[in-house]
């Protein structure tokens, strides 16, 4: 056997080995972008996915260093091997490469996890082809020029292209032969032409050059796009352009807005509020779109940008004037914005600003006020009931109502109080909340039912008194609900109070509820207050029964005490 | 797209920045000072064969390793940079380390950089180190003026083979077969963006949507081969066509543009934008009527206003393109400015003053440059290229930015490519390749002979900067120049 055909078995083990190793990294790494693709990036499970791959990738290359991956129409191969076939033709990882023509792929060592993510974004946002598209996976990658990440692609239209012909381009020249026969013969002239030879650049002037374009890189010249915008639209006859131009227009403003360049946006507003002044008589379509430009500077999106980034620019007066100026210009519909704004802004000027324009706003569209407050989350409710209180009383009540009924019990909270706190009747219209889930809730409605001294809340109390008296419930609150009835009740209700005093006490061995209820009864009793009230309770003392007794003088006791109290305070003032 | 350089070189320029900010700081027997000499000497050692020598060269902003020119990341762009600057402070354009640089210890490169952080107290750097490492002994590493970088160059490339300078393409092989590869290539860019460009232009007529994605890769295509070796690039910016005028010349501004940009040092993702700011720049002209476009005589004053449309009518046809509103913002503005001039007297007028931005600057030197040389309808003649240099040199400060055309003058040369000249050895030629820096009217010249039927045939390249012997004087000298479009040629056709 000579030693060219004496089998390695080394060198076989190391590159199966390899070719297992890359196999793996990439099964990792396609799982990895098949999941990111359909879930959130955020999803734990992803960004777990995400780190193993990117350990796949590190492991690999720390071995075998670069992994370099052929793409083929229905595969990923590694050194003429396959590591990944496409599951389909819409497959995520190969079809994408495969059709913007990326011939290989190279993950280098010390690839980093933000280039890894990027290139996985990438990959996925390019999944589906366009027609007519903004960019292409090969624009993307050249765009990124990721460090670590090296790949070759062939043009897929350019390699169907023959070279340029340049005989087809034609130079006229007249009495080119005799030109050419004038030049050829005539001697060359005796001496070189006096040349003025430029300079050659000194390092200043490079410095100066380099300088020139560190200082365009940061620049984003949003004053000279406006003014380029604000021609262009002027100068627009035609409907439709004139709304391409407009639409330019709103792009730049929502870029700048999301950057905090609120005195810029302030600039584009007055043009647009100019514009509208001039052309209001003079062309019903233009008009119409500018009034449009309002609104969709009011998208919700534009503010969204800038609502993640409020807190981290330094605001001179000259931004919060300006800020001031957009909020109150813009028309009715930034008041979700404005809304979902006021949950983010910490600083202080900016937030009475919102309140300021929404409150504005919601009393000439109290109606938009309401949606929005059905359709915004709790954090930006709860900022919007700030505003509520500037309104008048005719527009807040139905709006607070409304809100007494929300999901989250902050929000019913604070309607309540807001509700009563102005109008301590509106407790009986929100009896219902005696049954609500919170506890600090059902306490507010027996307190100002407590206050009311009505028979309308006598009434709805022993209504609901009798009706829980079969009902096992929190004793707590059914003692509060008899104390309420005891502030508020009269001698109407002295029958219900006797009957749930005296009756049956044997029953409260047996029904646990049926005891609270009684001491409950005694506790209204005394709170009453009334000769009567003190009349029965003074029986209960001598009941026969030992928990009526000890109902009453519990009741009894707890009345001295307050009285006392009443009294101590009252001395002391 | 060329695979990049590997990483070890871009640890090169790390390790040598760290060692010399650790020589700086600390005493020579300090650890951080002996680790990051034992790192630097590792990856020396790595970085090359035995028995050959390590080059650092730094040229126009750009790095070279042995020769080869050094794409950096944007990792690495920061550190390229400070090298940059460190080693140009001192008037350090290359360090050569010797081979015999392998045998030395790496405590023994303290020496050299602690010659170097004392180098800029003194007014002449470059020689007082020179000095002191001859003083030291120091014989296994030399520093490079940027006259030594231009010397070291080997000689041009002419038909017979030999090898181009060192400090060129890493993509182009040494040969022939590979010079033609580049130029079908070039050609195959080229026409398939022209062709891009022209349908764009068709379905914006049509008043359909026309994405960008198609030109963009193109232009990116062409940016890279700028950046690898932009003479094929500028040749192939030579060619005019006297029907199709607006469309050649769109291309032809935006490889000039791309040209001078690199040039300068604009980012490679700065100069796709800046392509695509050239290719699209007279977009509008679609808007012009024909017989407004190609009118032989002069423009009456309703025809001037509607030419004069054409800017703003650019940046209309732009915001229509599929495009994100980011790009399309980055790439209005340059050709609505592209006739306002450097003083603001051009047009569209502008209400306030304000700078051109940095691209419109740009395209408004390529944009005339390639306008007036090109032949034109309403034109007797047009001027050749160093003719059209010499002009616009006299509106510096007033139509132009006076530094990015000083910069243009030096990247173009006296006689920029396309130029027709006579040498005074009577022969002819087209100048092929821009000069080397030293000698800015001294290009590469092709040779055309006739072939006695009045066309001409392409013969060698020759180098004006060749002389006679070591010291002797030039072989050639251009003493008359002329526009190639006079003699009916088309200088592309000759130059590949």
């Amino acid at each position: 056997m000579s030693e060219s055909s004496k089998v390695d078995k080394g060198s076989t083990r190391t590159y199966t080995e390899e070719i297992n190793a890359a196999r793996h990294a990439v099964m990792v790494m396609a799982r990895a972008i098949k999941n990111r693709s359909i879930y959130p990036r955020e999803h734990s499970g992803i960004m777990q996915m995400m780190q193993s791959a990117m350990k796949g990738l590190q492991t690999f290359s720390e071995k075998f260093g670069p992994l370099r991956l052929n793409v083929t129409r229905h595969a990923l191969l590694y050194r003429d091997e396959t590591v990944l076939e496409a599951e389909h033709t819409n497959d995520p990882v190969v079809h994408p490469m495969y059709r913007d023509g990326v011939i290989w792929v190279e993950f280098m060592p010390g690839i980093e996890q933000r280039e890894f993510e990027l290139f996985v974004d990438l990959l996925i946002k390019h999944r589906k082809p366009e027609e007519e598209a903004k960019t292409t996976l090969v624009t993307s990658l050249w765009e990124s020029d990721l460090p670590h990440l090296a790949y070759e692609a062939v043009d897929p239209d350019l390699e169907t292209t023959p070279p340029l012909d340049i005989s087809v381009f034609k130079i006229i020249s007249e009495n080119a032969s005799e030109k050419r026969a004038e030049i050829l013969s005539s001697p060359a002239p005796a001496t070189p032409p006096a040349l003025s030879l430029p300079e050659h650049l000194s390092d200043y002037d490079r410095h100066s050059i380099r300088h020139m374009i560190e200082e365009e890189a940061i620049l984003t010249r949003p004053e000279d796009i406006l003014d380029v915008l604000l021609i262009l639209l002027v100068n627009q006859n035609s409907e439709q352009e004139f709304q391409i131009v407009l639409k330019s227009l709103v792009d730049t403003f929502a870029e700048s807005l999301a950057r905090g360049e609120f005195v810029f946006c302030a600039r584009c507003l007055r043009s647009i509020q100019n514009l509208i002044r001039k052309t209001e008589h003079k062309s019903k379509w233009r008009w119409r779109l500018l009034g449009r430009f309002m609104e969709q500077a009011c998208s919700v999106s534009a503010w969204e940008k800038l609502a993640a980034g409020i807190n981290d620019f330094h605001l001179e007066p000259k931004d919060v004037e300006a800020f001031n100026f957009l909020i109150r210009t813009l028309p009715e519909q930034i008041m979700e914005p404005a809304a979902r704004l006021l949950t983010s802004a910490r600083d202080e000027d900016l937030r009475r600003i919102l309140v300021e324009s929404i409150a504005l706003h919601a009393k000439a569209h109290p109606e938009l006020l309401v949606k929005l407050l059905k359709e915004l989350n709790a954090d930006a409710v709860l900022e919007l009931l700030e505003v509520l209180e500037r309104l008048e009383d005719e527009h807040i009540k139905p709006v607070l109502m409304e809100l007494s009924k929300h999901r989250d019990a902050k929000i019913r909270a604070r309607a309540v109080w807001m509700l009563t706190r102005k109008d301590p009747n509106a407790a009986m219209q929100l009896f219902a909340l005696i049954d609500d889930p919170e506890p600090a809730i059902r306490k507010q409605i027996l307190l100002h039912l407590g206050n009311q001294r009505s028979p309308t809340a006598e009434d709805l109390l022993l209504k609901y008194l009798n009706h829980q008296k079969s009902v096992t419930r929190d004793k707590g609150h059914i003692l509060a609900c008899y104390q309420a009835l005891g502030r508020c009740g009269s001698s109407h209700s002295l029958a219900f109070l006797e009957e749930m005093l005296f009756d049956s006490p044997w029953k409260d061995t047996l029904n646990r509820a049926r005891a609270t209820h009684r001491k409950g009864a005694a506790s209204a009793l005394a709170l009453l207050a009334t000769p009567e009230s003190k009349r029965l309770l003074r029986k209960g003392l001598y009941s026969l029964a030992p928990n009526i007794r000890k109902a009453c003088r519990a009741a009894m006791a707890e009345a001295d005490l307050k009285s006392s109290t009443k009294g101590t305070s009252n001395e002391q003032d | 797209m060329s695979k990049i350089e590997t990483p070890l070189h871009e640890r090169l320029i790390n390790a040598f920045l760290r060692t010399a900010r650790a020589v700086h700081l600390y005493a020579d027997n300090n650890q951080a000072v002996v680790k990051a000499c034992a790192e630097l000497k590792q990856i020396l050692d790595r970085s090359t064969e035995e028995g050959e020598p390590i080059s650092l060269q730094i040229s126009s902003g750009h790095i070279y390793i042995n020769g080869e020119y050094l794409r950096i990341g944007a990792q690495a762009s920061a550190s390229a940079e400070r090298l940059e600057e460190y080693l140009t402070g001192r008037k350090i354009n290359g360090i050569v380390w010797e081979p015999e640089a392998r045998d030395i210890p790496a405590d023994k490169f303290v020496p050299f950089f602690r010659i170097l952080a004392h180098a800029k107290e003194h007014d002449d750097p470059l020689t007082w180190i020179r000095q002191r490492l001859d003083e030291k002994s120091l014989s296994w590493i030399r520093v490079e003026s940027h006259r030594d970088i231009e010397a070291s160059l080997p000689g041009i490339k002419t038909d017979e083979g030999e090898a181009h300078g060192s400090l060129s393409s890493h993509q182009a092989e040494s040969g022939s077969d590979s010079k033609a590869m580049l130029w079908e290539k070039g050609r195959q860019n080229y026409g398939r963006a022209l062709f891009i460009l022209k349908s764009i232009a068709d379905k914006i007529k049509e008043g359909k949507p026309a994405g960008v994605a198609k030109a963009m890769r193109q232009i990116q295509q062409i940016v890279d081969m700028i950046i690898s070796d932009d003479q094929v690039m500028i040749g192939l910016s030579t060619l005019r066509d006297h029907d199709d005028y607006t469309y050649v010349h769109s291309m032809n501004v935006a490889i000039l543009a791309i040209t001078l940009g690199h040039y300068i040092g604009i980012p490679k993702q700065a100069l796709a934008t800046l392509g695509l700011c050239g290719l699209f720049h007279d977009l509008g002209k679609i808007k012009v009527p024909l017989e407004i476009l190609n009118k032989p005589g002069k423009l009456d004053s309703g025809e001037w206003k509607i030419m004069q449309r054409h800017s703003l009518e650019s940046v209309l046809e732009i915001l229509k393109l599929k495009a994100s509103p980011e790009l399309k913002a980055r790439l209005l503005l340059p050709p609505f400015e592209h006739h306002l001039k450097y003083d603001l007297s051009g047009y569209p007028k502008f209400h306030r003053r304000k700078q051109v931005s940095l691209f419109g600057r740009i395209l408004a030197i390529v944009d005339v440059y390639d306008a007036i040389t090109s032949p034109r309808v309403y034109r007797q003649t047009s001027l050749s290229p160093d003719a059209a240099l010499g002009m616009m040199l006299e509106k510096a400060g007033t139509d132009f930015d006076p530094l990015l055309l000083k910069a243009f003058a030096n990247l173009m040369g006296v006689y920029p490519v396309g130029t027709l000249v006579k040498m005074d050895s009577g022969e002819i030629g087209l100048v092929a390749r821009r000069p080397r820096s030293q000698y800015l009217d001294r290009p590469q010249v092709r040779i055309l002979m006739s072939n006695g039927n009045g066309k001409f045939v392409p013969g060698k390249t020759v180098d004006l900067a060749e002389k006679n012997g070591h010291a002797g004087s030039f072989r050639r000298t251009v003493v008359e120049s002329f526009h190639p479009g006079q003699l009916g040629i088309q200088p592309a056709a000759y130059l590949d």
